[in-house]
């Protein structure tokens, strides 16, 4: 029996070894399917969105909207007060020596005043349709905050409270309020967003 | 002294050659290292000249294309994300020191710009000013004064008046269809703008000058498609920002680059293979209609049934015209009534009848569906003997012949009553009138009634068989009154009725007749004329329609008469 079963095993272990070895090779290219499946999630497909710069244009055109309606509008579209917003200007030469924390402070601050002012403004227009549009650049301001949050930049909030700081400035009309948003959004926003650390590898 | 002399002017000559030499050899020195100095200082000033020179050419290229385009002065564009040019055009030759050039952004002091002059061609002086200080995404106001006095005032954004340089590179390859370029450019050398810039390629015809343009957004490459082949195109690309975050002027063209486009030529092996293939399906179909060429042909154009051969001569030789017909080919309808009289079997047929005073018995053929009661066993011997008795008197003298168509022309010329009342009267006499087709079966015909023998013989026929009869007083019958208006006594049109003018021929016409006109069918079964009292001899008349015997004939042969 043990030499029927040795001479068995020597006349059938060729086969047997070479088919083991032909069900080996699926498993392991099954394995390293499941492997590369399982790591691919692990790329930062989920911010690939959010550094899209298209989600940051359509905000644009929808602040550039409301700047249009608002510069049409002349009743009823001041300020009860002037409103501290922060300051649009970018000088590149100096703009570029900042590090991003501080870029990303003087945006998170700036994006603090202007959802502030539109907030007051928003409380000063009658027109429905223009609170409409304020409402709109109001949730815009919202998501480009939260898209900051995924890009790992931190929250600020200014303590200098509405009186503002360097960087700040007053605006007395909601037309002008709606210019320095624009403004902002193509300028500072634009800027840190798109020299974001995260979205560094997709430049953009 | 000549000695000491004499040395030193050896000496002297060599010390001369030796100093020469060492002059020469550091004075070539001094040279190549001077020259050297100098071709490097050349060179840089050629290169230095030649920057210059590119510069002052792009400005002027910048400038005009401005001009073109912007009414407002001061015009001002920026080239980089760092500069500023601002210039203005007077007629003159003003000294720059006349002119302050001010400029503010929102929220900052004056600043002033040393303002430059520089010939703009004819009596035109361009003044131009570079700011020190740029800031985008926020209003610039641009003041100039000319010597105190405001001339011009504008505001504006700097990141709106891009007017960028050229691409570069811009490169045109053929690709493998024919009609197509492709083009790659790069884009200008601008820290993020590379991706919100929008291109406009032109492209004309060599040496045309209206062309097409083509707007290609957020990449540096593209395809023209639908062109001419192997036409050579002159190819330009210029850039400018999209609009959504920058925005500015369009740029100057990139240089020309022209390219044919690759011809349009055929492969032979593909025309060939084309060739090859039409003709196998031409040959194909041409072998598929060939083989089914019965059954295309049933399928489009399908047969239509044709009545010549029912019909022989009626389309061909008297061209449709049936009455015609009917008159000339006769003889080819004799078949006919076989078609319509299965049952051949001859019977006799007993009318009786009774006209007038003397009831005249005369025997006409009938089949045997119009007399089926007569197909008694027993009135068929009666019959036949009749018949035979009937054949005796076919011997008999013309003077009964006389004697019966004087008789005729008696019931002719008496008043005709309407029929019915003589149907009634044919009913309650017992009149008989027998035919027997089988009695005669040589004599029948096929001539047609109208042949004037035929009614020769079958006058003579009836008045013999009428001078056969002992008590035959009168004929009969329905075909006297019927026939009342022809002065022939034919058999078949004795059977004529005035609205069957359809039966003129053929031996099953007349029975049909006779069933029409009721006489067959009002006429009382041998039933009655074996109760009745027997008026007269019934008189057989061996009449022609001996069906069996015509189907045995062909049609239109002509039949040789039995006597």
């Amino acid at each position: 029996m043990g030499n029927r079963r040795t001479n068995g095993r020597n006349g059938e272990d060729p086969v047997s070894e070479y088919a083991g070895f032909d069900m080996e090779i699926p498993r392991l290219i099954a394995v390293l399917l499941m492997v590369l499946e399982w790591t691919r999630p692990a790329q930062p497909s989920p911010l690939r969105l959010i550094c899209d710069p298209r989600v940051l244009d359509s905000y644009i055109k929808e602040a550039r909207d409301t700047e249009a309606a608002m510069r049409g509008c002349r009743e009823g579209c001041g300020l009860p007060e002037p409103i501290t917003v922060p300051l649009t200007s970018v000088d590149f030469s100096v703009w570029e020596k900042k590090d991003v924390q501080e870029q990303a402070r003087e945006v998170q601050a700036g994006l603090s005043l202007l959802g502030r002012a539109i907030g007051v403004a928003r409380a000063s227009v009658p027109n429905a349709e223009l609170q409409r549009l304020i409402d709109n650049n109001y949730s815009n301001i919202h998501s480009i905050g939260q898209v900051l949050n995924s890009l790992n930049i931190q929250e600020y909030t200014p303590s200098a409270g509405v009186s503002g700081g360097e960087n700040t400035w007053r605006v007395s009309t909601t037309s002008e309020l709606f210019r320095v948003h624009t403004n902002f959004l193509r300028g500072k926003v634009r800027l840190l967003l798109s020299a974001a650390p995260a979205c560094s590898h997709n430049p953009s | 002294m000549d000695n000491w002399a004499t040395p030193p002017p050896l000496e002297t000559k060599q010390n001369r050659r030796i100093n020469v030499d060492l002059f020469c050899g550091a004075t070539k020195k001094m040279t190549k290292v001077k020259s050297i100095l100098l071709r490097g200082f050349l060179t840089c000033l050629c290169f230095q000249t030649t920057f210059f020179a590119k510069s002052v050419r792009d400005l002027e290229t910048k400038v005009a294309l401005l001009t073109a385009v912007e009414r407002e002065d001061p015009k001002c564009f920026a080239e980089g994300m760092m500069d500023l040019t601002c210039f203005w055009e007077e007629d003159g030759h003003s000294t720059p020191g006349q002119y302050t050039f001010l400029y503010k952004y929102q929220n900052d002091n004056n600043s002033a710009c040393a303002v430059a002059a520089q010939p703009a061609g004819g009596n035109r002086t361009r003044y131009i000013c570079k700011l020190s200080t740029v800031k985008h995404f926020v209003p610039l106001d641009l003041t100039v004064f000319r010597n105190g006095a405001l001339l011009h005032n504008r505001s504006l954004s700097i990141d709106l008046v891009f007017l960028l340089n050229p691409p570069e590179n811009l490169t045109v390859t053929r690709m493998g269809k024919p009609g197509q370029l492709r083009l790659s450019w790069l884009p200008p050398s601008l820290k993020r703008m590379t991706n919100s810039m929008v291109y406009e390629v032109s492209y004309t015809l060599a040496g045309s000058q209206t062309g097409k343009l083509a707007v290609v957004r957020g990449n540096t490459e593209s395809v023209l498609r639908s062109l001419h082949t192997g036409t050579r195109y002159d190819v330009q690309v210029r850039a400018k920002p999209d609009g959504l975050t920058y925005n500015g002027y369009w740029s100057a063209w990139t240089p020309t680059v022209s390219m044919e486009t690759p011809p349009n030529d055929f492969d032979p092996l593909i025309i060939c293979l084309c060739l090859i293939i039409s003709l196998i399906l031409t040959l194909l179909a041409l072998a598929a209609f060939l083989s089914r060429r019965r059954f295309l042909l049933k399928k489009m154009w399908p047969l239509i049934p044709s009545p010549e051969n029912q019909f022989p001569g009626l389309f061909t030789v008297y061209e449709g015209n049936f009455l015609e017909w009917l008159g000339q080919s006769s003889g080819g309808l004799w078949r006919r009534p076989s078609l319509f009289h299965t049952e051949e079997i001859p019977t006799l047929l007993e009318v009786l009848t009774e006209a007038g005073n003397e009831p005249l018995a005369l025997a006409f053929p009938t089949p045997s569906r119009a007399s089926a009661p007569l197909r008694e066993a027993s009135e068929e011997e009666e019959k036949e003997e009749e018949v035979e008795g009937a054949g005796k008197a076919l011997d008999s003298g013309l003077a009964r012949d006389r004697w019966l168509i004087d008789q005729l022309r008696i019931l002719r010329g008496q008043p005709v009553p309407s029929p019915w009342p003589r149907t009634s009267l044919l009913e309650s006499k017992d009149a008989y009138i027998t035919l027997n087709q089988s009695s005669q079966p040589d004599s029948g015909e096929r001539t047609p009634p109208p042949l004037p023998d035929d009614i020769s013989e079958e006058s003579s026929r009836l008045r013999s068989l009428a001078a056969s009869g002992t008590s035959a007083n009168c004929s009969d019958l329905g075909s006297l009154r019927q026939n009342s208006g022809s002065d022939r006594l034919s058999s078949q049109s004795s059977f004529e009725y005035p609205h069957n003018s359809w039966l003129p021929k053929g031996p099953g016409y007349p029975y049909l007749a006779v069933a029409d006109s009721g006489i067959s069918m009002d006429y009382s079964p041998m039933s009655s004329s074996r109760s009745g009292p027997r008026a007269g001899i019934l008189y057989t008349n061996d009449y022609k329609n001996d069906i069996p015997q015509q189907r045995q004939r062909p049609s239109g042969q002509p039949i040789p008469n039995g006597r």
